[in-house]
């Protein structure tokens, strides 16, 4: 057994799995639950969510490209760049690689919005004037939109991965 | 490259993820964030989200072990008389194993969901009650999202045994 790629193994699919089961279960249960819950208990919950839930997500996201990248070059240490352009997995690899770094992304900018919502949920000191409410039905949905996105990238990703090995 | 193998392998590992990531969600940010806020946003979530969560998260369970099964029997070189025998069928036993347990303390915490969802609807149980509720959820769930790790780990490193 070769305890380094065992370990590095694990190191890049627990926290996957960590980031694809909590990007899914947050875009497609908890938010569209919360958007039915609404203010003022919605955006409270949302703020006092947001650190944890970021250092989830941040944290599984980055050990996941990070120990990726790690393991691609220990299993092709003479010439990554070189399989990765002209062979069946290669392609897959950098492609599940693309679609990873895109839904990052796009999990970010919808954590962005659900941070402006709680920010406006914690400036309230009564129930929100229509301008306000409109504003956070708006970044709702969009941080909303956007995970789904994202949680749909990641997964496609996680597929490309997983069909590398059998093409 | 036998197609049949590889949906069911993509199919497995897609469930099996979310799975595990819904599972360490629930207990790590969303029932201790949902405690620290009011009783009125916990029934109101309860209510919402309770049925929904055991939904996904059972279904999830379901497939990744039928799957799972389905990938012990088809995968070249190996069937389920090697359970138990070798580094391979070793690590694929300790993970399922380990998968049926937390799909049983899943369930166990689905019970205590509904009852603490049933004692905030009626407010007929006590304060006393309702944190002994809250404490078995929240055990419950850290164990089975340690059960779903080990699944994951010993599944994810039993070529290389």
């Amino acid at each position: 057994m070769d305890a380094e790629i065992v370990i590095l193994r694990l190191l890049h699919i627990l926290p996957g799995a960590t980031w694809v089961g909590s990007a899914v279960f947050l875009a497609f249960v908890v938010q569209p639950a919360l958007a039915k819950t609404g203010p003022p208990h919605a955006p409270a919950l949302m703020a006092n969510m947001l650190k944890p839930l970021m250092i989830v997500l941040h944290g599984s996201a980055i050990m996941t490209i990070v120990f990726g990248i790690v393991m691609a070059f220990r299993v092709r240490p003479d010439g990554l760049f070189d399989v990765l352009w002209s062979t069946n997995w290669g392609t897959m690899i950098w492609l599940g690689f693309l679609f990873s770094i895109v839904a990052y992304g796009i999990g970010n900018v919808a954590g962005l919005s659900n941070k402006k919502m709680a920010d406006i949920g914690k400036s309230l000191t009564g129930p929100p004037n229509p301008e306000q409410a409109a504003e956070m039905t708006k970044l709702r949905d969009r941080a909303i939109l956007l995970a789904k996105i994202g949680a749909l990238g990641v997964v496609t990703a996680v597929a490309l991965m997983a069909f590398a090995q059998h093409v | 490259m036998d197609v049949g193998l590889v949906v069911t392998r993509i199919i497995h590992i897609v469930s099996g993820s979310f799975w595990m990531g819904a599972a360490i969600y629930l207990a790590v940010v969303l029932e201790p964030k949902i405690r620290s806020t009011s009783v009125d946003l916990e029934r109101q979530l309860l209510n919402r989200i309770s049925k929904l969560n055991s939904l996904w998260i059972t279904s999830a369970a379901v497939v990744t072990m039928v799957t799972g099964m389905a990938l012990v029997s088809t995968t070249p070189n190996h069937s389920f008389s090697d359970l138990g025998n070798g580094g391979w069928g070793t690590m694929i036993l300790v993970g399922l194993i380990a998968s049926v347990m937390a799909f049983v303390v899943s369930g166990m915490a689905g019970a205590f969901t509904a009852k603490l969802r049933r004692g905030l609807e009626s407010g007929d149980a006590t304060d006393e009650q309702l944190a002994s509720y809250r404490r078995g959820l929240s055990t419950l769930g850290y164990v089975n999202a340690v059960l779903v790790v080990i699944a994951v780990g010993t599944m994810a490193t039993a070529r290389f045994a």
